[in-house]
C-alpha cells in the first residue's frame, strides 16, 4: 500500500535526472574562439567576420614532439559574411563542427574602414557586450587595414597569433607609444558617457609581425573614428593623462642625445579659471634611470644632472604640446580627460560647459593647456661615465690631486 | 531509536542577529547597485541605500520590541489579545502570503540569474524546481536546524563578498567616484524606494523570539542583523561604481556578477569568479528562502493547528512554484518584487507597528518569561 | 489478512518464549545428585563438561566441581580448588555450614562468590568460571578460574600513529578494563556491566568517569542497550547500530576505536566508552563531526603541527567528496572557469576519448573501489602488490588505451589518496558513499548540481544528534571554547577546559597556578 507513492516519487525523482543533463557539453567539443576580426564585407552582407578557432589538439602535439609535425597548427581562421555579429555566429555554426564558444575571448579587433562609419563601432560593442559569454576585460583594437591581416601574421614564438597579440597588448609597461590596453567594459563606460575616447591600434606589417603602437580617437557622439595618433603622439597623450608605466623617453640628437628609462609617472591638473580663458595646468612629472648619458657627462656633478633633467623636460614639454595641439586643432575631441576632470572636481563649472565642450561652442579647442614638466633622474645605471673626455695627463693629474685631497 | 534532549533547543541572541543578516542577503545585492544607480547620479546612491537601511535599523528596533511583548506566547495569539481575533486571523493570512510571494520572488530570481549565468540549454523551471525542492527538503526538518544552516553559511558567503570586492582593487578608479553629492532629494527618495527589497527580512525575529532563550536581546539582535547587510551593501555599491562608474553601472543587469566576473583572481587558478561567486551566492539566497517558507508554514499552523507541519510543506510547494512561474518577463518580475515589497510595507512592518503602538497604549503586561 | 497479522504476532510471542530458555530463578537443589543431574539435562552433556566429585573433610561430605574444559585455567582449578579441598580434613560440619567454612578457611582463590540459582551458575560455568556445590547446601560457590587463550597485546592495525602508545585493545573485557585502569587512576571511574544477547549473553561494559559525565547521559544509553533483544551481539558495531540515534544517515555518530588511549581521552573530556567482550573495537559516545578530525597524535605532538595536519585533513575530507565531482563539472558544464591554456590542454587531451568526462569519472572511481575491497582481502605481500599494480600499470594501460584521460586518473588518485588521510575510518568511508551521490549531482546539473547537494548534506548534517547533542557542535552551535581543539590545537597549556558539547558537570580539567 505504501510502495506506490513510494514508487511515484522515486519516478518523478528519476525524470528529473534522466532527462537531464541539458547542458553537458563535452569540453573537446567546443570550439574556442580566441580572437574575433570585423571587416567591411565586398558583398551584400555588411560585416566579413573573421574567428580565430584554437585546435587543442595542435597545441598538444607541438609540445610533445617539436620537431616532427610543424604544420599541424594550433589555430585555424574561419571567414564569413553576415549583416549582424548574431547572424555571423549562427553561420559560423553551419561551418564548422564545433560551434563557437566564446568563454575564453581575447581579442576583437575592427578594422579602420568600419570604425570610421557613424554608430557601426558601438552596434558592433553592443553583441559583445550583451551576450554572457564575454567578459568585459576582453581587448579591442582597430586593425590599421583590414582586421582579418591581422589575425593572419605568423608569430614566431606564440602557437597563435591571438596569444601573440594579446601579450603585445600589454606590454605599455615597456614602451609609451602604445596606450594601456583598452578592455570592452572601459569603452562601455565611454560609450554610456558619450564622451570621445582612444582605442589602441594594430598594423600588420610584411614580415609577419604586427605592432602595436598609436591610437585611434573616436568622437563620443557619433561613435566613429575621426582620426589616429601617432606613436610619438601617443607617447605626448599617455604623457598627459597619467598612464605612464614604463618605456623610454628620447631627448637630444647625435651625440647628445640621453634615454631616460622611466619608472613612474606623476600628473596633477589645476584649473585657473580667472581671466577669459579658461586654463588647465598639466603638472607631469617622470622618474627613471638614465639608459644612455648625452656625450657621457659626469653624473657625480650636480649641474649635470639638471641640465640632463632640463633637456628631457624640454622634450617632454615639445611632445605634449604636439599632442594637445593635434587633439585642439585637428581634431577638436577631448581624449585627454579633461572633460572627466571637470566633471569629477568642479561639477558646477562642467555644468555650465557641457553641452559646448566638443560640440556646439567646441570649447575644448579653445581652452588654454598649460604643461609644467618635470624629469627626476633618480639613477644613472651600473657606471657613471663609459668614456672620458680628458686627456690622459690630465686625468692622472686630477686623481693625484684627489689622492693629495 | 527515540531522541534524547539535553542539547540546546533554544538559539542565542547572536545566532538571531546571524540569522536576520543571514536573511536579510539575498538575490536583493545582485541587483541594487544598478537599481539605485539608474535614479541618482555619480556615487551619491550610497546615501539612498544608507538611509533606507537607517529606517530599516529603526523599524527592527521597533519589531524587536514587539518581538519581546509576544515572547513564547505566539504571535497569533498575542496579536489576538490586541487586536481581536480576527483581524489578528488576517493579519497571520497577509503574513503567510507575504513570506510565500518573498520564497516565490527568490526562487524565479534564482532560476533566472542561474539560466543567464550558469547554464545555457537547462529550462529555468527545472531549476526552479530543484532549488525549492531542496528548500522543502531543509523545512521539513527542524526549526532550529534552519537556523544553524545560517549560522554555517554566513560566514562563507560574507569571506567570498570580501574576497570579490578586495580582488576587483586593480580596477577600481577612485576618480569614478567623484563628484560628490550632486543628486537632489527625488532622486534619493527614489533611490530609497528601490532598495527597500534587500532590507526585507528583519520581521522573523516576531516568529523566532519563541525559541530565543534571551528574549530581551531580541532588538539588538534585530538590529545588529540589519548592520552587517548595510554595510556590505554600501561596499558594495561603491565598489561596483568605482570599477564600472555610474554610467555604464546603469546598465549592467547583475553588477555584482559582472565584476566577480571581471577581478583577477592572483594566480590565474580560476578565470571566471562569478560562477564560483554565484554558487556560494545560492547559500545565502537558500538560508533566506528557507527562512521564509518556515515562516509561512509557522504563520498557517498558528492558524490551523491541526495540520501537520510536512502537510504544510508538500501543500505549499506547488503554490509557491506556480506563483514563481507566473511572471512571464522582466517587466512582470519586476512587478512581483514590487508586490513583495508592498506586502511587507503593510503587514511586516505597518501592522506590526501598529500592534505595538497599541500595546503601548492599552498598557497590557508583556508575555515574555 | 488481518487474521494471520494477528496470529502472526502471538506466534512469534511463544516462539520468543520458547527460545528465551528456562524461566529465570530455579533454584539449586540441595540434593548433589538433583543438581547435577539437572546441569547435565541442561547442557546435554557435552564432552567439555567437567563434573569432579569428591568428599571434603571428615564428615565425608559430597562435593563436586563443575566446570568447562577449556574456558578453565587448568592449574588454578586444580592447585587453588580441588588441592586445598581434598586435602582438608577438619571440620565436622556438612551441608552448608561445611561450604560456608570452605569459603572462608579452605579456598585458597581470592574470586569467590555465592550463587543460588541453577540459571546463574549454568551462566556462571558457561563463562569459564568454576562451580562448587555441595551435598546439603541449596547454594553454590563460584570460584573465579577464566583462562582460556587471549591475543597478546599489539599495535591496532588500522589506527598506527608515529608517536605514542603501541597497546590496543584485545578481545578479553578483562584484558581491555585493566588496559583502561592503568591509565586512569581515578576512585571515580565506573564500570558497569550488562549481559546482553539472549543466547550469547555476552558482557557489555559502560564506562565513565562519574564527576565528569552528564548526569542524564549514563542512564540513557542504559535505557537504549535494555532495548537490545537479540540472540547475539556479534561485536561492538551491532551494538553501535542499534543505539545510534538514526541508522538512516551515512555518518557515523558513535566512534569506534581499538586504542585505549583514545578512549581514555575520550572519558576524560566527558563521554562514555562502551566496550564488548570479544570485540576489540570500544565504543566511544557522544561524539559530533569534530571527532571525525581528531586523532590521538594531534595531542602528542607540537600544537603548530597538529594544527597545520588538521588543516590538511579538512582539505582532505573537502577533496575526498568533491574533487571528482567539480572536475566533471568544470569539464563538463562550464569550461570557462578553467583558465584558457589549461582549457585547451584539457581539450587536446581529451580528444581521442571516447567517452564523456562522467562515465569516464564514474567508471574509474567504482574501478578504484573494486582494488580497494579487493586490497582488503587479499594476504599482505599480495595486497601491496595489487595497490601498486593497480595503480600504477592500469592507470598507465587505460591512459595508453586512451580509454581515460591522465587527468581523470590524476583526479581519482588524489581522491582516493585523501580519503586515506583521514584519521576516522568510519568517516572516511561515509563520505565515500556521499561523493557517488554528489557526482550524479554534478552530472546532471554541474556546479549548481554540486552546490545544492552540498546544501542537502548540511541539512542533514545540522539536523542530526547523537545522543543529544547536535552533530555539528561545535561548529554550530557555537562554542568558542571548543575550538580550541577543532582546527586548531591550542598548546597545551591553554586546553583548561573539557569540550562545552559533553556539557560535563566538572568543566575544569587544567590548572595554571604554578609559575612554568
Amino acid at each position: 500500500m505504501r510502495l506506490k507513492p513510494l514508487l511515484q516519487c522515486v519516478a518523478c525523482c528519476a525524470c528529473l535526472l534522466l532527462a537531464g543533463c541539458w547542458d553537458r557539453v563535452e569540453i573537446d567539443q567546443r570550439g574556442f574562439v580566441v580572437g574575433v576580426g570585423i571587416d567591411e564585407s565586398t558583398d551584400k552582407e555588411r560585416y566579413l567576420g573573421t574567428y580565430q578557432f584554437v585546435v587543442p589538439g595542435g597545441l598538444k602535439q607541438s609540445s610533445a614532439n617539436s620537431s616532427a609535425s610543424t604544420n599541424t597548427q594550433a589555430y585555424f581562421n574561419l571567414s564569413t559574411t553576415g549583416s549582424s555579429m548574431s547572424a555571423l555566429s549562427a553561420k559560423m555554426a553551419s561551418q564548422t563542427s564545433r560551434s563557437p564558444y566564446f568563454e575564453h575571448l581575447k581579442l576583437i579587433i575592427v578594422s579602420e574602414s568600419l570604425a570610421h562609419k557613424p554608430e557601426e563601432f558601438s552596434s558592433l560593442m553592443d553583441y559583445f557586450l550583451r551576450n554572457s559569454e564575454m567578459r568585459r576585460g576582453v581587448k579591442v583594437l582597430v586593425a590599421e587595414g583590414k582586421a582579418v591581416d591581422a589575425l593572419s601574421v605568423t608569430p614566431k614564438n606564440e602557437r597563435m597569433p591571438a596569444a601573440y597579440i594579446e601579450s603585445i597588448v600589454n606590454n605599455n609597461r615597456k614602451t609609451t607609444y602604445m596606450l594601456p590596453e583598452t578592455a570592452i567594459g572601459q569603452i562601455h563606460e565611454y560609450l554610456m558617457r558619450k564622451e570621445s575616447y582612444v582605442i589602441q591600434r594594430i598594423a600588420a606589417s610584411r614580415n609577419g609581425l604586427v605592432s602595436v603602437s598609436g591610437c585611434a580617437v573616436f568622437d563620443g557622439k557619433t561613435n566613429r573614428m575621426v582620426g589616429e595618433l601617432t606613436g610619438e603622439e601617443t607617447q605626448g597623450l599617455n604623457l598627459l593623462k597619467g598612464q605612464v608605466k614604463g618605456g623610454v623617453l628620447e631627448a637630444g640628437e647625435g651625440v647628445e642625445r640621453v634615454d631616460f628609462l622611466i619608472e613612474r609617472s606623476k600628473r596633477t591638473i589645476r584649473i585657473d579659471n580667472t581671466g577669459d580663458r579658461l586654463t588647465f595646468h598639466i603638472h607631469v612629472q617622470l622618474e627613471g634611470v638614465i639608459d644612455k648619458s648625452p656625450n657621457s657627462i659626469n653624473f657625480t656633478q650636480k649641474p649635470a644632472v639638471v641640465e640632463v633633467e632640463e633637456v628631457l623636460e624640454k622634450r617632454m614639454q615639445d611632445i605634449c604640446y604636439a599632442t594637445i595641439r593635434k587633439l585642439q586643432l585637428t581634431y577638436r575631441k577631448d581624449v585627454l580627460d579633461l572633460g572627466m576632470y571637470l566633471y569629477e572636481n568642479h561639477y558646477k563649472l562642467w555644468k555650465t560647459l557641457a553641452g559646448n565642450w566638443e560640440q556646439g561652442k567646441d570649447l575644448f579647442s579653445q581652452v588654454n593647456i598649460q604643461v609644467h614638466t618635470n624629469a627626476i633622474v633618480r639613477r644613472t645605471g651600473n657606471i657613471n661615465q663609459s668614456h672620458s673626455h680628458e686627456n690622459r695627463a690630465d686625468v692622472n693629474a686630477n686623481t693625484t690631486t684627489k689622492k693629495e685631497n | 531509536m527515540k531522541a534524547f534532549e539535553y542539547g540546546d533547543q533554544e538559539i542565542s541572541s547572536a545566532q538571531m542577529a546571524i540569522t536576520i543578516a543571514s536573511i536579510l542577503i539575498d538575490v536583493g545585492i545582485l541587483t541594487l547597485p544598478r537599481e539605485v544607480a539608474e535614479v541618482t547620479e555619480s556615487s551619491d546612491g550610497w546615501i539612498s541605500i544608507a538611509a533606507t537601511g537607517l529606517i530599516a535599523i529603526a523599524c527592527a528596533w521597533f519589531i524587536g520590541k514587539l518581538a519581546i511583548r509576544v515572547g513564547t506566547k505566539g504571535l497569533y495569539d498575542y496579536s489576538a489579545s490586541i487586536i481581536t481575533r480576527p483581524l489578528a486571523f488576517m493579519f497571520m493570512l497577509g503574513l503567510s502570503a507575504y513570506f510565500l510571494l518573498f520564497s516565490a520572488y527568490e526562487v524565479r530570481s534564482i532560476a533566472n540569474t542561474a539560466k543567464q549565468y550558469l547554464f545555457e540549454e537547462t529550462p529555468a523551471e527545472v531549476i526552479a524546481l530543484i532549488f525549492l525542492l531542496v528548500v522543502a527538503y531543509a523545512v521539513s526538518g527542524t526549526r532550529i536546524g534552519l537556523i544553524r544552516l545560517n549560522v554555517l553559511f554566513l560566514p562563507m558567503v560574507i569571506v567570498i563578498a570580501f574576497v570579490v570586492m578586495g580582488l576587483s582593487y586593480s580596477i577600481f578608479h577612485l576618480g569614478d567616484l567623484k563628484p560628490f553629492f550632486i543628486t537632489d532629494w527625488k532622486q534619493i527618495t527614489n533611490g530609497m524606494k528601490r532598495s527597500e527589497y534587500p532590507f526585507l527580512g528583519f520581521e522573523t525575529v516576531l516568529i523566532y523570539i519563541s525559541i530565543m532563550n534571551k528574549p530581551k536581546d531580541a532588538p539588538k539582535a534585530a538590529v545588529l542583523g540589519v548592520v552587517v547587510p548595510l554595510l556590505l551593501y554600501l561596499l558594495m555599491y561603491m565598489v561596483t561604481v568605482g570599477v564600472f562608474s555610474n554610467a555604464s553601472l546603469r546598465q549592467i543587469k547583475y553588477p555584482t556578477l559582472e565584476l566577480a566576473k571581471e577581478v583577477h583572481v592572483p594566480g590565474e587558478f580560476f578565470e571566471r569568479f562569478e560562477s564560483m561567486l554565484f554558487t556560494i551566492w545560492l547559500l545565502t539566497v537558500f538560508n533566506t528562502m528557507s527562512m521564509a517558507f518556515d515562516c509561512a508554514v509557522y504563520c498557517l499552523s498558528a492558524l490551523f493547528r491541526k495540520v501537520k507541519r510536512t502537510t504544510w510543506v508538500v501543500m505549499l510547494c506547488p503554490l509557491i512554484y506556480l506563483i514563481c512561474m507566473e511572471p512571464q518577463d522582466n517587466v512582470d518580475f519586476d512587478r512581483l518584487g514590487r508586490l513583495v515589497c508592498d506586502f511587507a510595507n503593510v503587514f511586516a512592518y505597518a501592522v506590526p507597528i501598529l500592534i505595538l503602538l497599541l500595546s503601548l497604549l492599552r498598557r497590557r503586561k508583556s508575555h515574555a518569561p | 489478512m488481518f487474521k494471520q497479522l494477528f496470529f502472526r504476532r502471538a506466534i512469534a510471542r511463544t516462539a520468543q518464549a520458547a527460545a528465551a530458555g528456562p524461566a529465570p530463578g530455579r533454584p539449586l537443589s540441595a540434593s548433589l545428585k538433583e543438581t547435577l543431574e539437572a546441569i547435565r539435562t541442561t547442557l546435554h552433556a557435552p564432552n567439555d563438561l567437567i563434573i569432579r566429585e569428591f568428599i571434603v573433610g571428615s564428615v565425608n561430605c559430597p562435593f563436586a566441581l563443575v566446570c568447562i574444559d577449556g574456558l578453565v585455567d587448568n592449574n588454578l582449578v586444580n592447585e587453588q580448588v580441588l588441592k586445598p579441598l581434598i586435602h582438608y580434613c577438619g571440620a565436622d560440619e556438612t551441608g552448608s555450614a561445611l561450604l560456608n567454612t570452605v569459603e572462608c578457611e579452605v579456598l585458597t582463590s581470592f574470586e569467590l562468590d555465592r550463587v543460588a540459582t541453577l540459571d546463574d551458575s549454568l551462566l556462571a560455568i558457561l563463562s569459564g568460571d568454576t562451580l562448587l556445590v555441595a551435598d546439603g547446601a541449596a547454594t553454590g560457590l563460584l570460584v573465579g578460574s577464566r583462562g582460556w587463550k587471549t591475543r597478546a597485546l599489539e599495535e591496532p592495525q588500522t589506527e598506527s600513529i608515529i608517536r605514542g602508545p603501541r597497546i590496543g585493545f584485545t578481545e578479553d573485557l578483562r584484558t581491555n578494563t585493566s588496559l583502561l585502569r592503568r591509565r586512569i587512576r581515578d576512585t571515580n571511574l565506573r564500570f558497569d556491566i550488562q549481559r546482553i544477547g539472549r543466547r550469547s549473553r555476552r558482557e557489555v561494559m559502560i564506562a565513565y568517569i562519574d564527576d565528569i559525565v552528564h548526569p542524564a547521559l549514563v542512564p540513557e544509553l542504559k535505557r537504549r542497550l535494555d532495548t537490545i533483544d537479540m540472540d547475539d551481539v556479534e561485536g561492538s558495531g551491532y551494538v553501535e547500530q542499534w543505539i545510534a540515534d538514526s541508522f538512516l544517515t551515512p555518518f557515523p555518530l558513535i566512534l569506534n576505536t581499538e586504542r585505549p588511549d583514545k578512549v581514555s581521552g575520550a572519558l576524560l573530556q566527558g563521554r562514555i566508552a562502551v566496550l564488548v567482550d570479544g570485540d576489540p573495537f570500544a565504543l566511544v559516545l557522544p561524539i559530533t563531526l569534530s571527532s571525525c578530525f581528531q586523532s590521538p597524535e594531534d595531542y602528542y605532538q607540537h600544537w603548530l603541527i597538529s594544527t597545520l595536519t588538521r588543516i590538511l585533513r579538512l582539505v582532505a575530507a573537502f577533496m575526498a567528496t568533491f574533487l571528482p565531482a567539480l572536475y566533471i563539472s568544470l569539464l563538463e558544464f562550464h569550461h570557462g572557469m578553467i583558465p584558457s591554456r589549461l582549457a585547451f590542454s584539457i581539450a587536446g587531451a581529451r580528444e581521442g576519448v571516447p567517452f564523456p568526462a562522467v562515465i569516464e569519472a564514474f567508471m574509474m572511481e567504482i574501478t578504484l573501489e573494486l582494488l580497494r575491497e579487493a586490497g582488503l582481502r587479499l594476504p599482505k605481500p599480495i595486497g601491496q602488490t595489487i595497490g601498486i599494480v593497480g595503480g600504477l600499470v592500469i592507470g598507465e594501460a587505460a591512459v595508453a588505451a586512451g580509454i581515460v584521460s591522465p587527468i581523470m586518473v590524476i583526479v581519482v588518485a588524489v581522491t582516493a589518496i585523501s580519503s586515506f588521510a583521514l584519521p576516522s575510518y568510519s568517516f572516511a568511508i561515509s563520505l565515500r558513499m556521499l561523493r557517488f551521490g554528489i557526482m550524479l549531482a554534478a552530472s546532471v546539473w554541474g556546479l549548481f548540481g554540486v552546490i545544492m547537494a552540498y546544501i542537502m548534506i548540511n541539512v542533514h548534517l545540522v539536523n542530526l544528534k547523537s545522543f543529544g547533542i547536535p552533530y555539528s557542535t561545535p561548529f554550530v552551535p557555537f562554542f568558542a571554547r571548543d575550538w580550541k581543539d577543532l582546527i586548531l590545537r591550542a598548546p597545551v597549556i591553554f586546553m583548561d577546559f573539557r569540550p562545552k558539547l559533553t556539557q560535563s558537570l566538572n568543566p575544569v580539567r587544567l590548572r595554571r597556578t604554578k609559575k612554568r
